[in-house]
């Protein structure tokens, strides 16, 4: 019961982390085979140019 | 046994939902409570879900979930990344959550509860969930293409055009109607505007954290901020009470509107890591939060609904804004029904987030459910006050007058009684000099949620923070909305004029950043000035503009899936989206005619123009007032030209998608589609 309520919050945190954009480097890092990573900071300033040259948010 | 349990259990909801919403519409003479709208809508949702969405995905659009969608063929790590269906729900819902399904009942609220609430559950169900769920499929198919680049390839040179220019206006529109919505519930409240500015450095705070000290790591920048902000919250009401700080926050309206106009500017132009992001990312943890807390107030505390079902301002001589309730009401509800701008953000990241294309029903349908029942909680919130005082806060003073006294006797001879001494008692409680006149929505449902969330947590003592924080709540993202697209509106406005100016379209120049940011303030700051001078109160004019380029908005994009559907070969299904098109088609150039040519000066722009022309024709308005009035007669007649060119841009478009529609249907023309071809998915069902 203990376990599987740790596992359900971990569940909950990851979920969470992704929606946020916290995790977004180590998704990018997880898929940059081959290639130099860019660093942390780069990654998401570069993420942030990319997201707001669209509409992200609604009336 | 399952099937038949499923099925009892599937009747079951059916029932208690019908009997929510029958209690709602039929009981007269008795108050309602607020969770016969929570149970009604609920179970409306799961049952529209459940049948409709699943038909629509398995019949009408044919989901697929062994083709791989652009997140996984095209993984790049960046726009393109499979997640996990839930994250890209809160993704997508924290998107087109917007101020709308606030505002938009709040003000509707003014026909009775009935009108707006059984729009807001039908219009959703029926036109607002199906328009993002089928053109978040139509983009999944087209590796994640915008609805602009949709009406190109699917209906036409032009119409992708026409689709690109009524986006623009929308933005124009939205931008103003939403600062103003801004200005009406922060001029002379220092509380409110020293919350709200404080907002600035502390988001600036965050985009340092986030840039310099721990780069990315938005939960911890947002945990800060949001201690940061509550801080600020509480700090309002010493600032308020300072002989000192007050007056430096107390402002009028034009003021507020052009430090807001200012705001916008610099938001454009600086690095978007420094204010535009981290403010994002706080709102999108605060909007979330509340409107969960929201749910949770409303089921605890089960407010009685003390407005009538049906008021007599359905006849179109409200005080809030005019106009009878066909169209006004749906193009006033606007947002938590249908959405146009929604089409924008289900072809826009959405599609490039979903693992699989089944995904698209939860997504796409499911989320605008949920935006659904945003709006009917902002419905129960406003008509759980006492009319009088409802109308009392969103009427103007040029109807209602000035001073509490003025308008408990105009608002008592309507048939809702109010006590001079109830707004004034209301004002103090929430810590402010007066809650009269502060049209725009914003402060009515502040009023609702603050009573909801101190009966739950604090009870009177806590009116005034909870006052304070729902107004804070709305404006932080009513400004998240005003920078992004001032942004957003730069980049479009950069696109077009570079076509004729290639220098205008390098979006890495700060002379095009400076000039390309001008221009698109300057247009939304132009028509949020004029509503703040408006005698009417700016809303009457402007939200109806507003609702009617957002419904025109949602007509292009279900013009553009009905090309789809008729180009699939699904001609016998294509009712689906053809009937939500030609309700909103009809609603909105109804509205447009009245906007423009109604006799009555309420209502109509040009009635307006003539009366204040004949007005000062026979020497009614004093010399000083005279340009003053000059500037609102040229003001209504921009209005009107600005609602034509709309009118006229839905109906161009119809023409050029009719013509096709027929061409295809003849055999004149081959129905070319712009799919990407089928690759098979590698991952098996059930992962990741």
């Amino acid at each position: 019961m203990r376990a599987r309520l740790h596992s359900a919050l971990r569940t909950l945190w990851r979920r969470l982390r992704e929606w946020s954009g916290d995790a977004a480097y180590e998704t990018y890092l997880a898929r940059a085979d081959g290639a130099e990573p860019l660093t942390r900071e780069a990654f998401y300033l570069e993420s942030l140019r990319r997201r707001y040259s669209r509409p992200t948010r609604c009336c | 046994m399952n099937r038949l349990l499923s099925s009892l259990a599937w009747l079951a909801v059916a029932l208690v939902g019908a009997g929510a919403l029958g209690a709602i519409a039929l009981w007269r003479g008795e108050s309602v409570n607020g969770v016969f709208f929570v149970v009604g809508a609920g179970c409306t949702y799961l049952v529209a879900y459940r049948f409709y969405s699943a038909f629509l995905a398995a019949r009408v659009l044919s989901l697929d979930a062994t083709r791989a969608t652009p997140a996984e063929r095209l993984d790049d790590g960046r726009d393109f990344v499979p997640t996990n269906r839930w994250v890209v729900l809160g993704h997508h819902f924290a998107a087109i959550a917007g101020p709308g399904p606030l505002v938009g009942p709040t003000l509707a609220a003014q026909f009775g509860y009935l009108p707006g609430t059984l729009w807001l559950v039908a219009g959703a169900v029926l036109g607002g969930c199906v328009q993002d769920f089928v053109i978040l499929f139509f983009s999944l198919r087209r590796d994640g293409r915008s609805l602009g680049q949709m009406a190109r390839d699917e209906v036409g040179r032009r119409a992708g055009l026409l689709a690109m220019v009524s986006v623009l206006a929308i933005m124009v529109i939205l931008l103003a109607v939403v600062a103003l919505v801004v200005v009406n519930a922060l001029k002379h409240s220092p509380w409110g505007a020293f919350t709200l500015a404080m907002t600035i450095p502390i988001a600036m705070l965050m985009g340092l954290y986030m840039r310099f000290w721990r780069p990315g790591r938005v939960m911890e920048a947002s945990a800060i901020g949001f201690a940061l902000i509550l801080l600020a919250v509480v700090a309002g009401q010493w600032v308020s009470h300072s002989p000192e700080w007050a007056p430096l926050f107390t402002l009028t309206g034009p003021a507020l509107a052009v430090a807001v106009i200012v705001y916008g500017f610099a938001a454009s132009a600086v690095p978007v890591w420094l204010l535009l992001a981290p403010r994002d990312y706080l709102s999108a943890f605060i909007k979330v939060g509340v409107v969960l807390a929201l749910a949770a107030g409303i089921v605890l505390v089960r407010p009685t609904i003390q407005m009538p079902a049906l008021t007599r301002f359905v006849d179109g001589t409200g005080p809030v804004f005019a106009g009878t309730i066909f169209p006004f009401c749906f193009i006033t509800i606007a947002c938590g029904a249908v959405s146009g701008f929604h089409a924008l953000i289900s072809s826009g990241t959405t599609p490039k987030l979903l693992t699989r294309e089944s995904d698209a029903r939860l997504v796409g349908y499911g989320s605008m459910l949920m935006e659904s029942f945003v709006g009917v909680m902002a419905m129960v919130a406003a008509c759980a006050l006492e009319p009088g005082v409802y109308f009392a806060i969103n009427s103007p003073a040029g109807i209602v007058g000035t001073t509490a006294e003025q308008a408990a006797t105009t608002i008592s001879s309507w048939g809702f009684p109010l006590d001079p001494a109830t707004m004034h008692q209301l004002a103090r409680s929430v810590g402010e000099e007066t809650l009269l006149n502060r049209t725009g929505g914003a402060p009515s449902l502040a009023v609702g949620m603050a009573h909801i969330f101190s009966g739950t947590i604090g009870g009177e003592r806590l009116l005034g923070i909870w006052y304070h924080f729902a107004i804070m709540f709305e404006a932080l993202f009513i400004l998240t909305v005003l920078d992004a697209g001032t942004r957003v509106g730069r980049f479009m406005v950069q696109e077009l004029l570079g076509r004729v100016f290639p220098r205008i379209a390098r979006t890495g120049s700060w002379t095009s950043t400076l000039v390309t940011s001008g221009i698109i303030v300057g247009a939304w700051g132009y028509f949020l000035y004029q509503g703040v001078l408006d005698p009417l109160g700016g809303i009457n004019s402007l939200w109806p503009l507003f609702g009617i380029a957002n419904q025109i908005l949602a007509s292009v994009a279900l013009v553009v899936a009905t090309t789809i559907l008729i180009k699939m070969g699904r001609t016998r299904y294509v009712w689906v989206t053809l009937l939500p098109m030609a309700w909103l088609v009809t609603v909105t150039l109804t509205g447009s005619w009245q906007k423009v040519f109604h006799e009555s000066p309420r209502v109509g722009f040009l009635a307006q123009a003539r009366a204040l022309e004949l007005q000062i024709a026979d020497g009614r308005v004093s010399a000083e007032k005279v340009s003053d009035t000059r500037h609102v007669i040229f003001n209504n007649r921009l209005d009107a030209a600005v609602t034509g060119f709309l009118a006229l841009l839905i109906l161009a478009l119809l023409v050029e998608a009719a013509l096709e529609w027929y061409r295809i249907l003849t055999g004149q023309r081959t129905a070319l589609l712009t799919e990407s071809p089928y690759v098979r998915t590698k991952w098996a069902e059930g992962s990741p």
